[in-house]
C-alpha cells in the first residue's frame, strides 16, 4: 500500500467545498501529514488527516473562498449542489401538489419493487454463502463429470478411491476431508421419530470450515458411534438439559453418544447437518475395485490450496489415470474438476448429487422474471400517468424553456423527481418485503438455510434499485416532456397532439388484467382445495379422536392407565398417525425382486379402532411362528405382477431379514395426506415401535377429561410430559402448505390488481384529461356529458373481455397442471364460484377507477375548460 | 480598515514577520508550535490567516510545489504597510502601559 494521505478524506473535502480555490490547503494537509507519518503509524497519520480536513471544511478560510466565488449573496457558490438541490426542492413541491397521483405512484412502485427486493435478497445471500469459512476462496472441493459420447453429467460428488489418492498424493494442499452424507439417524423420541441429517466425517472437516464447538472437540470426528449436534438439534432434543454424554438411540443407527454440541454458526453456508459423526474405521478402500470408482454417490472431498486451480486439476488428472479404465468398460469418461466453495451456491452448472443446500441460477432467474412481470407494468404505468399529467404541468415546462433551460435540465428534473418517488417507494417495498419474506422462505426448498434479514449491505443494494428504477423509469415521461415545443405547452394545445391510446398500452393493460385474474382464480382454487382436503373422507375415523405421543416402552402402562378413564371409549398404538406422511419404509422381497413399502407399526386394536375397510382377512394379527402382517391393495397388486403366476392365500415374503406372512389385504385409504400418492404400504405388529395412543373419546366436558387424562397420565408416568391433540388438528397442520400458497397466490393478486387499476387509471386520467375541452363544449352545445363515461368504459369493458377469454382457459390449464403436480387427488379444478367473483370484481374495480375520474371530468364547469380559449 | 489586533491575531503576524520569505501555512503552524507551545489546527490556523487577509494586514501570492506536499503550491503570506502599523501601534501602546505601572512588573 502506498504511504498516502486518504484519498477519500481528499475527495470528499474538494467535493464539499465545491470549486473553491483548495491546492495551498491540501498541500498543506499533505505535508501535515508526511510530517505526522515519521513519529506515528499510517492508521494515526490518516485518522488525524481526516479530523484536519474536516475542521478545515467548516473553517472561516473555506468559507470566505466560497463566498468570494458565488455569483450574488445568495448563491452558495458550489458546484455539485446547487441545481440538484434545487431540482429536489421543486420535485418535493410537486410531489405534494399532486398528492393523490404521488399517492398512487409511489404504492403502485412500491407493490411493484417488493418482489423486486425478494430476489435481488435472495441473490446478495446467496452470493455471501459460505464465505464465512477462514481464507473460503482457498477451499475447493474435487467435482466428477461423466461423459458419454458427448453427454455431460455432472456430479458435486466423487469417486472413494480417487479422494483417497488425492488425499496421499496431491502435491500443495493444505488440508482436505471426506465427507459422506449418507448417514441419517432417525431418532426415537416420546411421539414422531426425528429424522436427522447427519455427514460422516474427518476432524479436518473441522480445521478447514468455522464451525465453532462449545463444547466438546474435534477428534471426535475420528470414530463413529460418537456425534457433535448442532446447538438447534440439541435443543430440539433435550431441551434445556445439557446434551454432552446424552445417549440418541436411533432406529437405523443403533446408540449415538453425543461428545460435543456446536455453537449456533451462521445459516448461509452450502452444508446441511444436524449431526457429524466419524467414518467406520473400514471407510478406506480399495482402489482397484471398480464400485469405488464408478460409484462416486454422496462421497464428498474437499480440500484446501493456495495453489491455482487448474495447477491441482492437472495433478487430478494424472492420478486418476488408475481408473480410468473401469470407467470405459461403462463406456464412459471421467473428468474431474475443483469447484470454489464459493461458487457452489448459485451453481452455474447443474449439479447431480448434491451435498446439502445447492441453489441454481435458473431458479434465481426465474425469480428475476417474476419480478420483471410484475415491475416493468408498474413502471410503465407511472410514465404512462406522468405523461397524463403533463398537460397540467405544461406550463412550468414551457416557463422554464422560455428562460432559458435546455433540454437537458429538463430532463434532469423529471429523473430528480422519479427518483425521489422510487426512493420513497422502496422505503415501503421493504415493508412488504420484511411482511413477506418469511412465508417466501417458507416457500421454497431450502429456505431455511437463507434469512433475508436487512444488512446494510442489502438495505444499499435496495437503494441502487430504486436509484435505477427511477432513472429507467422516469425516462421515458423526461424525454416527453423534454420534447414539448414551449410555444404548445403555453398555448394549452397539447391536447390535440395525441388523443388516442397507442395498441401497446391496451395490450400492456389487457396482460395486467389477465395476471391479476389467473392470481384470483388461483386464490379460489387454493381455498376450496383446502376445505376439500380438510373434510376428504380419507377412510379412517378421526372424529373425536385424541392423540398422545407416548415412548414405546411405557405403551403398555399408557394403555392400562388411560383405558380405565370413563370417557375413553376405544383405544389403540400406532407408529405414525394417520393423515400424516409415513415416514418408515422397508424393502420387501419375495426371492425375485424387491419392492419398496411404507411401514406401519400398530397394535392389535388400530385396524378396528381406525374403521379401515378391509379386501380380505378380517385383520386380526396375531403372534405365531411367521410374523404375520397385513398389506393395501396397492402392495398387493404389485406384488401380483411381480409373480407370474397365482398365489395361494398363504404368502410368505421377507421383510429386511423377517419372514412374514400376509394375512389380509387393506382396502387402500389415504394414510397420508391427499397431496402424497398411495403407495405400497405393510403394517406390522410391534410394541417396541408404537409411539402414539389414539384415543376415542365420549365426553360432555372436554376439559374434565383432559384433566382426568392428564392426572391418571401422571400418576404412572410422573417425569414424561402428557400431550394430547385431536386427530383432526394434526391433520389440518399437514395442510399448511396449502395455506402458504393462499398467502402468496393472494399477495400475488393484490399486486396484478393494484398495478393492473393503477394502469387502468393512468389511462383514463389521461383520456379524461385530453377530453376536457371536448366535455366542455359538449356540455354548453346541451348535449349529454354522460358520453364520456361510455366511450371509457365501453374501452375498458372490451379490454377486459378479451382479457376473460385469455385468463379463463389459461387458469383452467395451469391450476389443472400444477395441481395435478402437488396434488395427485385434485378433485375441484377451476369452478364457476371463483371465475366468476374474480372477473366481477376486476369489472367493478375497473368500473370504479373510470367512474371517479370520468365524474371529475363531467362536473367541472364548462366554463372552467373553455375559459382560456 | 477595521477592528483591532486580537492576541492570536498578533502572533501570526510576528510569526509571518518572523519566517520571512517561508511563511506560509505548515511553517507558521510549526512556528507557533515551537516558539509558543500551542498546538493548532490548520483550520484554525486558515481561519484566522483569512480574516487577516479580509482586514489588509496580510498579502499572499502562490509559491513553488513540492513534493511532501503531493506536488501542490504553497500560498505564500507577507504583511502589508498596514500591518506593520498595527504592530508598531501595539507595541507603542504596550511600551508605554509597561512605561507607566504603578507597581513592579519586573521578575527580578
Amino acid at each position: 500500500m502506498k504511504d498516502q494521505p486518504p484519498k477519500f478524506a481528499e475527495r470528499l473535502f474538494s467535493l464539499f467545498c465545491g470549486e473553491a480555490f483548495l491546492e495551498d490547503l491540501l498541500g498543506d494537509l499533505h505535508e501535515v501529514y508526511n510530517q505526522k507519518r515519521k513519529t506515528y503509524s499510517q492508521m494515526w497519520s490518516k485518522a488525524f488527516y481526516w479530523y484536519e480536513a474536516f475542521r478545515l471544511s467548516f473553517s472561516y478560510a473555506i468559507v470566505k473562498r466560497k463566498r468570494e466565488l458565488s455569483l450574488s449573496a445568495h448563491s452558495p457558490g458550489q458546484r455539485f449542489n446547487v441545481m440538484t438541490l434545487n431540482y429536489i426542492k421543486i420535485s418535493f413541491r410537486n410531489i405534494l401538489k399532486n398528492k393523490t397521483f404521488s399517492i398512487l405512484n409511489i404504492f403502485g412502485l412500491a407493490l411493484g419493487m417488493s418482489i423486486g427486493l425478494l430476489s435481488l435478497a435472495f441473490y446478495v445471500e446467496l452470493h455471501q454463502f459460505d464465505r464465512f469459512h477462514k481464507d473460503s476462496e482457498s477451499i475447493y472441493r474435487i467435482t466428477t463429470t461423466l461423459n458419454n459420447d458427448g453427454n455431460k453429467e455432472e456430479y458435486a460428488s466423487a469417486p472413494t478411491a480417487l479422494s483417497y489418492l488425492a488425499e496421499e498424493q496431491l502435491v500443495g494442499i493444505e488440508q482436505s476431508a471426506h465427507i459422506s452424507d449418507n448417514f441419517f439417524p432417525t431418532v426415537k423420541t416420546q411421539g414422531d421419530a426425528i429424522r436427522l441429517q447427519g455427514y460422516l466425517t474427518e476432524p479436518a472437516f473441522l480445521d478447514i470450515f468455522n464451525f465453532p464447538l462449545i463444547s466438546g472437540s474435534k477428534n471426535v470426528l475420528s470414530q463413529p458411534n460418537t456425534v457433535l449436534i448442532t446447538y438447534e438439534t440439541a435443543h430440539k432434543l433435550f431441551g434445556n438439559k445439557s446434551a454432552v454424554g446424552q445417549k440418541l438411540e436411533t432406529t437405523n443407527w443403533g446408540v449415538l453418544q453425543v461428545a460435543g454440541v456446536f455453537a449456533p454458526f451462521p445459516k448461509n453456508t452450502h452444508f446441511a447437518f444436524d449431526v457429524l459423526s466419524g467414518f467406520p474405521s473400514d471407510h478406506k478402500l480399495n482402489e482397484s475395485n471398480e464400485l469405488n470408482w464408478t460409484d462416486t454417490h454422496s462421497n464428498y472431498f474437499y480440500l484446501k490450496s493456495k495453489l491455482n486451480p487448474s495447477q491441482l486439476e492437472a495433478q487430478l488428472a494424472s492420478i486418476s489415470r488408475v481408473g480410468s479404465s473401469f470407467f470405459e468398460e461403462k463406456n464412459l469418461k471421467a473428468s474431474y474438476n475443483l469447484q470454489s466453495i464459493e461458487d457452489i451456491n448459485p451453481s452455474r452448472h447443474k449439479m447431480k448429487d448434491t451435498l446439502g443446500n445447492s441453489f441454481e441460477w435458473e431458479g434465481l432467474f426465474a425469480f428475476f422474471g417474476m419480478s420483471l412481470l410484475i415491475l416493468v407494468p408498474a413502471c410503465l404505468n407511472y410514465g404512462n400517468m406522468a405523461v397524463a399529467n403533463t398537460l397540467k404541468r405544461s406550463k412550468e415546462i414551457g416557463i422554464r424553456k422560455i428562460m432559458g433551460s435546455p433540454n437537458r435540465q429538463i430532463i434532469h428534473q423529471f429523473l430528480v423527481e422519479t427518483i425521489i418517488i422510487c426512493l420513497i417507494a422502496v422505503i415501503f417495498s421493504v415493508l412488504i418485503f420484511d411482511l413477506i419474506r418469511g412465508e417466501l422462505l417458507r416457500m421454497l426448498v431450502g429456505g431455511s438455510a437463507l434469512s433475508m434479514s436487512l444488512s446494510p449491505r442489502l438495505l444499499l443494494v435496495f437503494l441502487s434499485l430504486a436509484i435505477f428504477v427511477g432513472l429507467i423509469t422516469g425516462l421515458v415521461p423526461a424525454i416527453y416532456f423534454a420534447r414539448i415545443t414551449p410555444i404548445n405547452a403555453l398555448r394549452n394545445t397539447l391536447e390535440n397532439q395525441k388523443v388516442s391510446i397507442s395498441g401497446l398500452k391496451k395490450g400492456l393493460l389487457v396482460f395486467q388484467f389477465v395476471l391479476s385474474l389467473v392470481f384470483m382464480i388461483g386464490i379460489g382454487v387454493l381455498v376450496r382445495q383446502y376445505y376439500d382436503s380438510l373434510n376428504h373422507d380419507q377412510g379412517f375415523v378421526r372424529e373425536n379422536v385424541l392423540v398422545v405421543p407416548v415412548r414405546p416402552e411405557s405403551s403398555q402402562i399408557v394403555a392400562n392407565a388411560l383405558a380405565s378413564s370413563p370417557s375413553v371409549t376405544k383405544m389403540s398404538f400406532t407408529s405414525s398417525l394417520p393423515g400424516i406422511p409415513l415416514g418408515r419404509s422397508e424393502y420387501f422381497y419375495n426371492g425375485l425382486d424387491s419392492l419398496h413399502a411404507r411401514v406401519l407399526y400398530v397394535d392389535k386394536q388400530f385396524i378396528q379402532h381406525m374403521d379401515i375397510d378391509m379386501v380380505w382377512g378380517d385383520g386380526i394379527l396375531i403372534e405365531t411362528q411367521f410374523e404375520q402382517v397385513l398389506v393395501n391393495e396397492t402392495l398387493m397388486n404389485r406384488l401380483i405382477n411381480l409373480r407370474s403366476e397365482a398365489v395361494d392365500s398363504l404368502v410368505v415374503e421377507t421383510i429386511g431379514d423377517t419372514k412374514v406372512q400376509i394375512v389380509g389385504v387393506i382396502k387402500d385409504y389415504n394414510h397420508e395426506p391427499l397431496s402424497h400418492r398411495i403407495e405400497p404400504m405393510v403394517v406390522r405388529l410391534n410394541n417396541a415401535e408404537l409411539t402414539f395412543a389414539l384415543l376415542t373419546i365420549s365426553t360432555k366436558d372436554i376439559v374434565y377429561t383432559m384433566n382426568d387424562l392428564e392426572e391418571r397420565w401422571k400418576a404412572v408416568l410422573p417425569e414424561a410430559a402428557f400431550k394430547a391433540t385431536f386427530l383432526n388438528s394434526e391433520i389440518e397442520k399437514a395442510y399448511d402448505f396449502i395455506l402458504t400458497g393462499i398467502k402468496i397466490f393472494a399477495f400475488l393478486a393484490i399486486l396484478a390488481v393494484t398495478i393492473s387499476c393503477l394502469g387502468l387509471l393512468g389511462i383514463v386520467i389521461f383520456t379524461t384529461e385530453n377530453r376536457k375541452k371536448e366535455v366542455a363544449i359538449r356540455k354548453t352545445l346541451g348535449a349529454s356529458p354522460w358520453k364520456l363515461l361510455y366511450t371509457l368504459s365501453g374501452l375498458f369493458f372490451r379490454m377486459w373481455v378479451i382479457a376473460l377469454f385469455i385468463a379463463i382457459p389459461a387458469s383452467f390449464f395451469y391450476y389443472d397442471k400444477v395441481m395435478l403436480k402437488i396434488y395427485n387427488k385434485f378433485n375441484g379444478g377451476v369452478g364457476f364460484g371463483e371465475v366468476a367473483l374474480s372477473s366481477l370484481l376486476t369489472l367493478s374495480l375497473g368500473l370504479l377507477a373510470i367512474m371517479v375520474q370520468s365524474n371529475k371530468v363531467i362536473r367541472t364547469n364548462p366554463a372552467e375548460s373553455l375559459r382560456s380559449e | 480598515m477595521k477592528g483591532y489586533l486580537g492576541e492570536f491575531e498578533e502572533l501570526v503576524l510576528l510569526t509571518v514577520a518572523n519566517l520571512g520569505n517561508e511563511a506560509y501555512g505548515v511553517a507558521i503552524l510549526e512556528h507557533i508550535a515551537e516558539s509558543a507551545g500551542r498546538k493548532l489546527s490548520l483550520g484554525a490556523l486558515h481561519s484566522t490567516l483569512a480574516r487577516l487577509e479580509e482586514k489588509g494586514f496580510l498579502g499572499s501570492y502562490l509559491g513553488q510545489p513540492t513534493a511532501t506536499r503531493g506536488g501542490r503550491r504553497k500560498r505564500h503570506f507577507v504583511l502589508t504597510s498596514e500591518a506593520v502599523a498595527a504592530l508598531n501601534k501595539m507595541k507603542l501602546l504596550r511600551d508605554r502601559l509597561w512605561h507607566g505601572s504603578k507597581i513592579n512588573l519586573s521578575l527580578k
